[in-house]
């Protein structure tokens, strides 16, 4: 008898322990949300993620970032880098299809720029990788093809050996830039979009 | 500001800026010939009708001055007077020299791509000038081995009076990056 109501004791336990981790107590609302193309993640509302990890030196460093998603007809992804917890600052990347076209809308501390990804017109996943030197005076931002090529020259935007430099295009949008000012990275969309998301790794351009 | 050396070359909108940069570069060779050019400070080229004025300040703020004009397909430099003061010079780091010249020239190029893509070219420059700060590595750390080259260009596009710096500086051993600035640091002026 005594060696029965040890064992019920210990189920007790262990059943009960099993009752205060999980979905059941929010506490996997705290540590993560899952995975999100491999990457854990934390939900923040209205469809935005965070995902683990956050760039070297608070964010004044250069980093690299890989992502494969799907973007259907009239969806929207956005994806956030040397950000705040909100996801507010930092490096925006909007992607967007309208018409079979994608298109790349770069927002960074209120200057913003668009390129059409041609590329990727009618074309599923789209993979992206992207460099964001966030270690000197002004951001310098290189965006590629997974890919490739990986060109990181003068002009590689004009010569689609990149998608995009902002080296190209100071002159016209990004001179003044300033630094982004955060750590975090993360993403605002379907997540289920996204079939690979990789990040912060060392920069692939030394530039 | 120890390692603050200065190039400005002034052209008209017109002019061919590689024959302002040649004739620098044949005064450079003067100079060197005469006092090293470990020991140059500054140097400045001046388009003034036909002729290019380049004046280089040493360390000790001597300064020589040279006339340069074309003698058929060469370019002549002639002394024209100086307030030389032949004290003892400090050595400086003949690497920080090599350094601004060829982050100049890195930034000329860069800029020459940038203004063909736009349907101009190097033309486009009504005057530059190249100085150089303390180095600073991938972290913005100060590294007392290389220096940061610095240009600005004065250029003229679009019917509108434009400036624009270039900033040059190592990433990595051997590899010179240039990037386009609003600003420039601790920009000499004479």
């Amino acid at each position: 008898m005594k060696n029965f109501l040890t064992l019920c004791l210990i189920t007790t336990f262990i059943f009960s322990c099993g009752k205060l981790v999980g979905n059941s107590t929010g506490a996997n609302d705290l540590l993560s949300d899952g995975l999100i193309g491999g990457s854990s993640a934390i939900s923040i509302g209205n469809s935005r993620y965070i995902f683990e990890g956050s760039a070297r030196n608070s964010g004044q460093a250069a980093q690299n970032y890989k992502v494969i998603f799907n973007l259907n007809e009239n969806q929207d992804m956005d994806f956030y880098i040397h950000s705040d917890r909100k996801l507010e600052k930092g490096g925006q990347f909007h992607f967007s299809r309208i018409g079979g076209e994608v298109f790349l809308d770069i927002i960074i501390n209120g200057k913003q720029d668009r390129k059409k990804l041609e590329i990727f017109k009618n074309t599923n996943p789209i993979d992206i990788e992207i460099d964001f030197h966030n270690d000197h005076t002004d951001v310098h931002v290189l965006v590629w093809r997974l890919s490739g090529p990986h060109e990181d020259q003068e002009g590689c935007s004009f010569s689609n050996r990149c998608l995009y430099n902002t080296e190209d295009f100071a002159l016209d949008v990004w001179l003044g830039i300033g630094k982004a000012q955060g750590a975090y990275w993360g993403m605002q969309g379907d997540r289920n979009s996204i079939l690979s998301i990789v990040g912060p790794n060392l920069p692939r351009s030394n530039l | 500001m120890k390692l603050l050396f200065a190039l400005s070359f002034a052209l008209s909108l017109n002019a061919q800026a590689f024959e302002i940069k040649e004739s620098v570069d044949v005064a450079l060779f003067e100079v060197d010939t005469e006092i090293g050019k470990e020991n140059v400070k500054a140097y400045k080229g001046t388009l003034i009708d036909d002729e290019v004025e380049v004046s280089v300040l040493t360390e000790n703020s001597g300064t020589l001055t040279y006339g340069c004009h074309r003698h058929g397909p060469q370019i002549a430099c002639h002394e024209e007077g100086h307030d030389h003061l032949a004290a003892v010079l400090k050595d400086l780091s003949l690497t920080t020299f090599d350094q601004m010249q060829a982050g100049s020239f890195a930034a000329i190029l860069k800029f020459e791509k940038t203004l063909v893509q736009r349907g101009t070219n190097l033309a486009a420059i009504s005057s530059y000038k190249v100085w150089t700060t303390p180095g600073t590595d991938d972290d913005d750390t100060l590294q007392e081995d290389h220096v940061d080259v610095w240009v600005r260009f004065d250029y003229h596009l679009n019917n509108s009076d434009k400036v624009v710096y270039v900033q040059c500086h190592e990433h990595g051993a051997g590899n010179l990056a240039c990037h386009y600035q609003q600003t420039g640091n601790l920009e000499p002026q004479f």
